[in-house]
């Protein structure tokens, strides 16, 4: 058992790495291809900045050496611990992303567990009640959700919570116009709820639909025909079959919708002003900010990696036979 | 029992989120009344410089003149006025720039501003490698306390744009800490950042110019239609819009348009086809923009008006020249409202031009070829709209314009060889140099000059200008070219209007009386001036 555990991780990680160098050279290799201009991206629209000083800013940054010859001097520096600095802010990458990774988690946790939770719960009712009007009703608020835009939402949110009824501040992550020292954890949360609440509601759909249509199937096979028969109620037979039939496919889904969620933040982010990672991917990649662009890619693969890896690992605990190594269908 | 539960739930759930609510909407509509008893401000303008607040690694554009003093700045008439500086002289051989300095400037930290703090900052933005062009200058020297001598490579006009440019920092506390805690000697004391969301200011007691009258300014960062929410509710006092904001009424605010020279306008390739490549592999040329009576009877149809009230809300004013309200504006070259507009008239430059429709399919031709180009135009506000006027005018005198849409990294192959939606205005008249020199086509940067105009008559003003001993010099020369440059001339733009920069501003602020904003814009140049006017 033990072993088998540490030949999986020995597995994972090393797919990780290969993964993480892969993905490197494709970013590179996609930034080097796309038609962005690093200098002129830089200078933006001044017109006060001539050949010369172009030609120095390309010299300062080592935008002037073969694309190679950059792309291996990054590589030697990060694998020595140096993810070098960033064009745009003009800082250390990892100083840059730490700032922002921490507000980023804290949206993101929080809207992963709320859409994780109602999707699931949401997912089960329709699923029990295929066809009726929770079912249709669920559905279609589901389908509504699919098909909405985050950023639209996210200021209809701010139009009707924010300035309409006036609950929550309208952006940003802490009061406007208050000193670090008199800002109050309240304060913290009563800014976060609107942004989180924007994100975890995309989520929500995505879970329902998925844990519904799985219920559905299951509701309709023979040891439920067969519970039922025996007389079981219907509070038994979901907590007794449904919900652990349903379980692995949705921890799957809620661990592989890391990704997603960090595409969603961009939007949130964007629009609440809160001051994540998401805003600097935009950046980094329309401004041509390679090593800071690099530095958010490998944080948000590893960010993921690790979502996949949790859910492989929680199989594990929750379905004995694939701790016990045995193939199921 | 579980549905009771459930109930039970969340009215305990709708309890807590209202009472939070309750507070805080109580607050909301206090709280500006609040701000406006104790002088303070929240204002939702421009971007944040994501680098800091370091004036020799990056320019930050009008912010920069909250912390800092600037050496000269603009004033309300467009001319020079001193700042941080009590004058300048150019030695004759046009090479040396001396510049004097007050001596009664402090930075925030109490230290007295000298020459060798002057020095010390025009010395690191050169050597910083970042988006500050000061490789006309030779060597940077402080003189004594207050006289800082500025050795040029060459004559160069317009140098005092770049002495109005930089924000002085202090020599002694420019450290690696400097652009998140800056100190400079503006109207304003830095006192937090909060990266990515805001910045708080306190006025500075010991400023030399007038005292600011709004006693805390915070500057928030936030999405356009965010921020118009934010005014809304009260959390914010005033905030950049723009015009299609501009109509929807809010209660307690108002809509503020300042004019600005924030200029739109169609460049057109002014030379014909013929192969031949710029620098960077692009094709040069246009058969069709080449010929002037195309160019001219454009500029003659455009109804420019329209343009303002259709496309700006009416937040604009008429643009002809691209120069609208500049001192170097050559009156004489300004279309009036009978010489654009006008469709009839139009066509008749363009059937004396010799283009005609034989085959009747409404695109006219001459010598087999078609008047068709394509416009090339990039994100933003209102261009795409301005565009789509520019195409549905063309069309009714005979010329097809294709629209398509690019971004400015994209357009290169096709830079010189299509017509290409700008934005100009930057209050500098350098800039001319940038858009008509003859030298520039084809060159290193593609955008500059990228209609490949080539007039002697103009190049050889554009010489005399920079080689002018400084602006007031230079002016008769810049105004000179522009004999060739406008629709009256060879017409190689055709300028559309000049977007106001919109404001929502809360009942009771002032703006003061703010310059005329250029592109990017210049609204904290004047930031002492505003106030909750009473």
């Amino acid at each position: 058992m033990k072993r088998i555990t540490g030949k999986f991780f020995a597995k994972k990680f090393i797919k990780l790495i290969t993964l993480l160098i892969a993905l490197c050279v494709i970013t590179f290799v996609l930034m080097e291809l796309s038609p962005i201009d690093p200098v002129t991206a830089y200078v933006g629209a001044s017109t006060k900045v001539g050949a010369e000083q172009r030609a120095l800013i390309a010299e300062h940054w080592g935008l002037n050496k073969p694309p190679v010859e950059r792309f291996m001097s990054w590589f030697t520096s990060i694998i020595q611990g140096d993810w070098g600095t960033s064009m745009i802010y003009r800082r250390p990458v990892l100083e840059v992303i730490g700032q922002k990774f921490v507000s980023s988690l804290a949206l993101m946790s929080i809207a992963w567990v709320l859409s994780g939770i109602i999707g699931f719960v949401l997912g089960i009712i329709a699923g029990i009640k295929e066809g009726k009007f929770a079912d249709k009703l669920i559905c279609a608020y589901c389908h509504i959700l699919i098909s909405t835009p985050t950023f639209w939402l996210g200021i209809l949110f701010i139009m009707i919570f924010a300035v309409k009824l006036g609950w929550f501040p309208v952006a940003m992550s802490v009061p406007i116009g208050v000193l670090a020292q008199d800002v109050s954890l309240l304060d913290k949360i009563s800014h976060i709820i609107l942004p989180a609440l924007t994100l975890s509601v995309l989520g929500i759909a995505n879970i329902c639909l998925h844990t519904r249509e799985k219920v559905s199937d299951i509701m309709k096979t023979d040891f439920i025909l067969f519970a039922k028969a025996r007389g079981e109620s219907s509070r038994s037979i979901v907590f007794n079959h449904v919900v652990k039939n349903v379980s692995l496919p949705a921890i799957t889904l809620q661990f592989l919708s890391f990704s997603e969620l960090f595409g969603g933040t961009i939007f949130v982010e964007q629009v609440f002003s809160y001051p994540g990672l998401g805003r600097a991917v935009v950046q980094s990649g329309l401004r041509g900010d390679l090593p800071l662009l690099m530095g958010i890619v490998i944080i948000s693969l590893v960010f993921v990696y690790t979502g996949n890896l949790v859910a492989d690992m929680l199989y594990r605990v929750i379905d004995p036979r694939i701790r016990e190594g045995l193939n199921i269908q | 029992m579980k549905k009771t539960r459930i109930m039970a739930l969340l009215l305990i759930l709708a309890l807590t989120v209202t009472c939070f609510a309750g507070c805080g909407k109580e607050a909301k509509e206090t709280a500006r009344e609040e701000r406006i008893a104790k002088g303070e401000l929240i204002a939702s303008i421009g971007a944040e410089p994501e680098a800091g607040f370091d004036a020799t690694t990056g320019s930050h554009g009008s912010i920069t003149k909250v912390f800092f003093s600037t050496l000269f700045k603009r004033d309300k008439q467009l001319g020079w006025t001193n700042d941080l500086a009590t004058g300048y002289q150019v030695s004759p051989d046009k090479l040396t720039w001396t510049i004097t300095i007050r001596d009664d400037a402090m930075f925030t930290d109490g230290i007295k501003v000298k020459a060798e703090d002057v020095a010390y900052t025009y010395q690191t933005a050169k050597d910083s490698g970042s988006d500050i062009d000061l490789t006309m200058i030779d060597s940077i020297k402080p003189v004594n306390d207050t006289t800082i001598e500025f050795k040029l490579t060459r004559p160069y006009s317009p140098f005092i744009e770049r002495l109005a440019y930089l924000g002085i920092v202090p020599k002694h506390a420019h450290d690696g800490k400097f652009k998140d805690h800056p100190i400079g000697s503006g109207p304003y004391k830095f006192v937090q950042w909060d990266k990515g969301e805001q910045v708080i200011a306190e006025a500075n007691d010991n400023y030399y110019g007038e005292k600011p009258k709004i006693k805390k300014l915070t500057m928030v960062f936030l999405d356009t239609d965010t921020a118009f929410e934010a005014v809304k509710n009260g959390s914010v006092d005033v905030a950049q819009i723009n015009g299609n904001l501009a109509s929807q009424k809010v209660e307690g605010a108002k809509v503020v348009d300042i004019p600005s020279i924030e200029c739109y306008g169609v460049c057109f390739p002014m030379v014909k086809n013929e192969g031949k490549l710029a620098q960077d592999g692009a094709v040069m040329g246009n058969d069709v923009t080449s010929d002037i009576s195309i160019r001219k009877a454009l500029n003659t149809a455009i109804d420019r008006e329209k343009i303002v009230s259709g496309v700006l809300n009416g937040y604009g004013s008429v643009s002809t020249t691209g120069l609208e309200k500049m001192p170097w504006l050559n009156e004489s070259t300004v279309l009036d409202s009978s010489e654009y507009g006008n469709v009839q008239a139009a066509k008749k430059i363009l059937a004396d031009g010799g283009w005609a429709d034989a085959d009747h399919d409404g695109i006219l031709e001459k010598n087999g070829q078609k008047a068709e180009f394509k416009l090339l135009y990039t994100e933003g506000i209102y261009r795409q709209e301005m565009a789509l006027e520019f195409v549905k005018v063309a069309s009714e005198i005979g010329i097809k314009v294709d629209l398509k849409k690019t971004t400015w990294d994209t357009i290169l192959p096709d830079i010189h060889k299509e017509a290409v939606f700008y934005g100009f205005g930057s209050g500098d008249p350098s800039e001319l140099f940038n858009m008509f020199y003859g030298g520039c086509a084809g060159g290193p940067v593609a955008w500059d000059n990228s209609g490949c105009y080539n007039n002697p008559a103009v190049n050889e003003c554009i010489d005399k200008a920079l080689n002018s001993r400084d602006e007031a010099e230079a002016i008769p020369y810049w105004k000179e070219l522009q004999k060739y440059t406008s629709a009256k001339g060879d017409a190689p733009y055709c300028w559309l209007a000049n977007a106001n920069h919109v404001y929502l501003t809360a009942d009771g602020f002032s703006f003061g009386k703010p310059v005329v904003q250029p592109h990017g814009g210049r609204i904290f140049d004047n930031v002492t001036e505003w106030s909750w006017g009473k």
